[in-house]
């Protein structure tokens, strides 16, 4: 049960009654006895909550930044019309709204609300429970009771980086050859036989099929080696809960990770994706389908940062069940010395020997905003602890690249493109 | 309001200019926060808001006073209120004031009851006078039994609409009472025997009091053998007028003792109200005729208007008798509206949800600290040498030149010093004399020449010298002072490193 403003305006209004009567303490109790009575009629003529059925409908998943528009369906299967303020609870950073309906529900009948949700973080969103007040026709006071219905809408990483995806596709056919230019295709797999055009690298002739054909020179061409593998890992330790820009370092890293993928997938690779902090998060296959792309999302949807040490032991052996073959293995971390010089330099080897390994690391802009700063002392005090952190990654990348380790150390504007191009440029010198 | 300074920018050093001298020790002046500085703030100007607030208060606090002060002065009491003989208004009672004069009657007009009681001259009529209370619930106990001791001396005392409580005060043997709800102010025949009364035939005397005799006296004329006013005995004949016995609207009590004299005794008349007296109604039917008789029997009259009570009046009453009933029933029903609205606001529609956030902390918030953590070291040496060896490493790769094997510790490490120096001498046309120590100097100064570690044209502080051990809190204020040099030193190296950053061609 549950009362309205209106019953409290009428208990008000009783002041001015009481207050002006020549007999208060009669008119006191009459008129509070009068809105009691009132408020029970009331609650007794609401229609049913009880009787009501709900049902849902609309998308499960979408990306962050989309809005979700979702019907809720209240069916009334009582005998009185459930006049009714119903609210569709969800978790906040679902942001739905409206937050409460007003809806009138005819005996027999069916309606449809609509709640859209904005939500803004990754994740699996779940509505919690819907709770009904169905007021009486005084509109005086009502019947509550609750509901539930459940749903999941699954929002998944928002792939901002999609904006860099034609200008990669663009790099990757001139890395395969489809676009004329001098030098064509570069790579070390045998494509096919052409004769020779002035310009081509003399090197390339092959005499036995000069020899076959009559009169003119043949060469070879190459094209970069196709199905290769790539597995993408993402370290969901605590440095990768830190905060660059707005948004965790793990966001940057699923982004950059969105775009590796979509592009190997057009270069005819296989994707793997293993994710890992002291235990294995996310391991999915190498595959080629056109479907990953929308799985490795659907698996990334739920990652969060845990608060702990990776385990790049760990992380390295959950990489070579993945890979049975040669990969290239492209590590989303972040170069600090506890994580590099402790975690992943020691595991390393285990993955160089088979696998060609890039480290990609975010920078934070603030870094080198910190080392400009010379106003005062703090600035100053701040800048020299800014300098000694970029010396100190500095230092990591040159031990990462000593050990053969390709690094991407960059500010998150370019962060997945510049990964991206590593890829490429790996796979125009068949590195993979 | 001293807090918001302590959070402001501190009077920066460098105010004195990269390269000036600091000019004697500052107090306080580039001392890091987690020094041993004074930590003594000056208390700074109110921010803005508070000012507002204040002048705000101020113009608010005149307006009441001046709104008080207009009130006061405007409505003072001005000759215009209910039975004021200099009234001409229809409340007033200035017609009854001038035709008692015109009868030779001399009306006095006061706010307080005559203190000495006339000196009771010989017997007769002329001696005694007729007090006129209007307000007789403001007199102190002491005002009304000097008023009833006064009729003993042939004084006539009429008490307009006297409360219950005036009333008990004097002892009276009558009882007061309300008037039925349509009885105001109609006509009503004398039904007794007081002369006045029988004269004036019917009045409209008495509009909001009504007396009674109390228990015992159920004949007009019967003594009184109760106490009387004062607490001296003493026997009161009472005659009621105007209405039943139960609810008459006149009351008028006659001493009956002996010693009073052989002369005309006083009287105390009780009005059951005013309103017949008024220039209104003084000509209705017997009202003119009723008010000379009970106020023309003595040569003065003075009439009183008490306006300020007394501190002591018998009619005080608390805040409480004073508020009518419907208030306290209002005041229940308002609680009661507060119980409503707190039903109605205290039942929401569902839970509030939670959510587990995922823990999010900013990136360079470790860096940050060690900078500030260097600050209240006042690490100096360490925060140079991470300074230059940044600068070294930035103009080694915007200069392509191969940086050195590694293996050492990150400060040591870099490119070729000569070819570095060099290359950047080359590049900004400055002496790499001039680079060199700045590039790769170990101390603060940005040019290669050392400061000492006291102002010059100071020279070492005395108590260097001194054979009489310096004390703790000089050695705190040296310390305090070379901390504060050394940070002005190290500003100063930051913006030479900075300036040389840009000449390179900082992207």
């Amino acid at each position: 049960m549950a009362i309205t403003g209106r019953a409290v305006a009428l208990v008000a209004l009783g002041i001015v009654v009481v207050v002006l009567s020549p007999a208060p303490g009669a008119t006191f109790v009459l008129v509070n006895l009068l809105v009691v009575a009132l408020i029970c009629v009331d609650v007794w003529l609401a229609g049913q909550v009880r009787a009501c059925t709900f049902a849902r409908s609309g998308p499960t998943a979408a990306r962050l930044g989309q809005p979700v528009p979702l019907v809720l369906t209240v069916a009334n299967n009582g005998t009185r019309t459930v006049r009714a303020r119903i609210r569709d609870g969800w978790p906040p950073s679902a942001g739905a709204r409206p937050r409460v309906h007003r809806v009138t529900v005819p005996a027999g009948e069916r309606r449809f609300l609509e709640t859209t949700l904005n939500p803004t973080r990754r994740g699996d969103r779940m509505p919690v429970r819907i709770t009904v007040r169905s007021l009486g026709p005084l509109g005086l006071a009502g019947r509550q009771g609750r509901h539930h219905c459940p749903w999941r809408v699954r929002v998944l990483p928002p792939f901002s980086s999609r904006r860099h995806l034609p200008a990669a596709l663009a790099r990757l056919r001139e890395v395969e050859g489809e676009v004329a230019i001098r030098g064509g295709g570069a790579g070390s797999e045998f494509d096919s036989l052409r004769e020779y055009v002035v310009g081509d690298d003399v090197r390339t002739i092959d005499w036995r099929a000069t020899a076959r054909h009559h009169g003119s020179v043949v060469v070879r061409t190459f094209r970069p080696e196709r199905d290769r593998r790539v597995i993408c890992v993402l370290d969901t330790g605590r440095t990768s809960a830190g905060r660059v820009g707005d948004v965790p370092r793990l966001d940057h890293a699923l982004d950059a990770a969105l775009l590796l993928t979509a592009v190997a997938l057009r270069a005819g690779d296989r994707v793997g994706l293993v994710a890992h902090d002291s235990t294995s998060r996310i391991s999915l296959p190498t595959s080629r389908d056109n479907g990953l792309l929308a799985r490795m999302s659907d698996a990334m949807a739920t990652l969060e940062p845990a608060l702990v040490e990776a385990d790049h032991a760990g992380m390295a052996s959950a990489v070579l069940r993945n890979a049975s073959r040669r990969a290239l293995v492209v590590i989303f971390t972040e170069l600090v010395p506890a994580v590099i010089e402790d975690g992943l330099l020691p595991a390393l080897p285990t993955l160089t020997s088979r696998h060609t390994v890039l480290v990609a690391a975010l920078r934070d802009p603030r870094l080198d905003e910190l080392t400009a700063g010379h106003g005062d002392v703090h600035q100053v005090y701040a800048a020299a602890a800014a300098e000694q952190t970029l010396l100190r990654r500095r230092e990591l990348t040159e031990a990462l690249r000593r050990r053969g380790v390709e690094v991407v150390d960059v500010a998150p504007a370019h962060y997945a493109a510049l990964v991206t191009d590593t890829y490429l440029t790996l796979k125009a010198r068949g590195r993979l | 309001m001293t807090a918001p300074p302590t959070d402001r920018p501190r009077p920066a050093t460098p105010a004195s200019g990269p390269f000036g001298t600091p000019a004697g020790p500052r107090p306080g002046a580039g001392v890091g926060r987690g020094g041993g500085g004074s930590t003594h703030v000056r208390s700074g100007p109110r921010p803005p808001a508070v000012r507002r607030a204040v002048r705000l208060g101020a113009v608010l606090g005149a307006l009441v006073i001046a709104y008080a002060v207009i009130t006061a002065v405007v409505s003072r009491p001005a000759g215009h209120g209910y039975l004021d003989i200099t009234s001409a208004d229809g409340y007033g009672t200035r017609a009854v004031a001038e035709i008692l004069r015109a009868r030779g009657v001399t009306v006095t007009a006061g706010e307080q009851v005559p203190t000495a009681a006339p000196a009771p001259g010989p017997a007769g009529a002329s001696a005694g006078r007729t007090v006129v209370v209007t307000n007789p619930d403001l007199l102190s106990q002491a005002e009304l039994d000097a008023l009833v001791t006064s009729t003993r001396a042939g004084s006539d005392v009429v008490l307009v609409a006297p409360d219950p409580s005036v009333v008990v005060a004097l002892g009276l043997p009558v009882t007061t009472g309300q008037p039925g709800v349509g009885d105001y102010g109609d006509e009503s025949p004398p039904g007794c025997t007081l002369p006045e009364a029988g004269a004036a035939g019917s009045t409209t005397v008495g509009d909001s009091v009504t007396f009674a005799r109390t228990n015992g006296q159920d004949s007009q004329d019967s003594q009184n053998g109760q106490g009387t006013p004062g607490g001296r005995s003493g026997a009161t004949r009472v005659e009621l007028c105007y209405g039943d016995p139960g609810a008459a609207r006149l009351a008028v009590l006659t001493p009956t003792r002996s010693d009073v004299g052989s002369g005309p005794t006083g009287r105390l008349v009780l009005l059951g109200g005013g309103g017949f007296l008024t220039n209104e109604r003084l000509d209705e039917t017997g009202n003119a005729a009723l008010a000379l008789g009970l106020l023309a029997r003595t040569p003065r009259l003075e009439w009183v208007t008490p306006v300020v009570a007394a501190e002591d009046a018998v009619g005080t009453k608390g805040l409480s008798e004073l508020l009518p009933d419907g208030f306290w029933f209002g005041s229940l029903q308002l609680l009661l509206v507060l119980v409503f609205l707190a039903l109605w606001q205290g039942r929401r529609l569902g839970p509030p949800i939670e959510e587990p956030l995922p823990v999010v902390v900013r990136s360079t918030e470790t860096v940050e600290g060690r900078g500030r953590l260097y600050a209240a070291a006042h690490a100096r040496e360490r925060a140079a040498a991470a300074l230059r060896a940044g600068l070294r490493a930035r103009l080694a790769d915007r200069l392509g030149i191969d940086t050195a094997a590694a293996g050492s510790p990150w400060h040591t490490r870099g490119p070729d010093p000569t070819v570095l120096v060099a290359s950047v001498a080359e590049q900004t046309g400055r002496s790499p004399m001039e680079i060199g120590p700045l590039l790769y100097g170990s101390d603060m100064a940005p040019t290669g020449y050392s400061e000492p570690p006291w102002p010059a044209h100071q020279g070492p502080p005395a108590s260097w010298a001194s054979p009489i051990p310096p004390s703790p809190v000089d050695i705190q204020a040296a310390r305090t002072r070379r901390d504060a040099e050394g940070d002005v030193a190290l500003v100063r190296l930051a913006r030479a490193l900075h300036e040389l950053d840009r000449q390179v061609g900082r992207r």
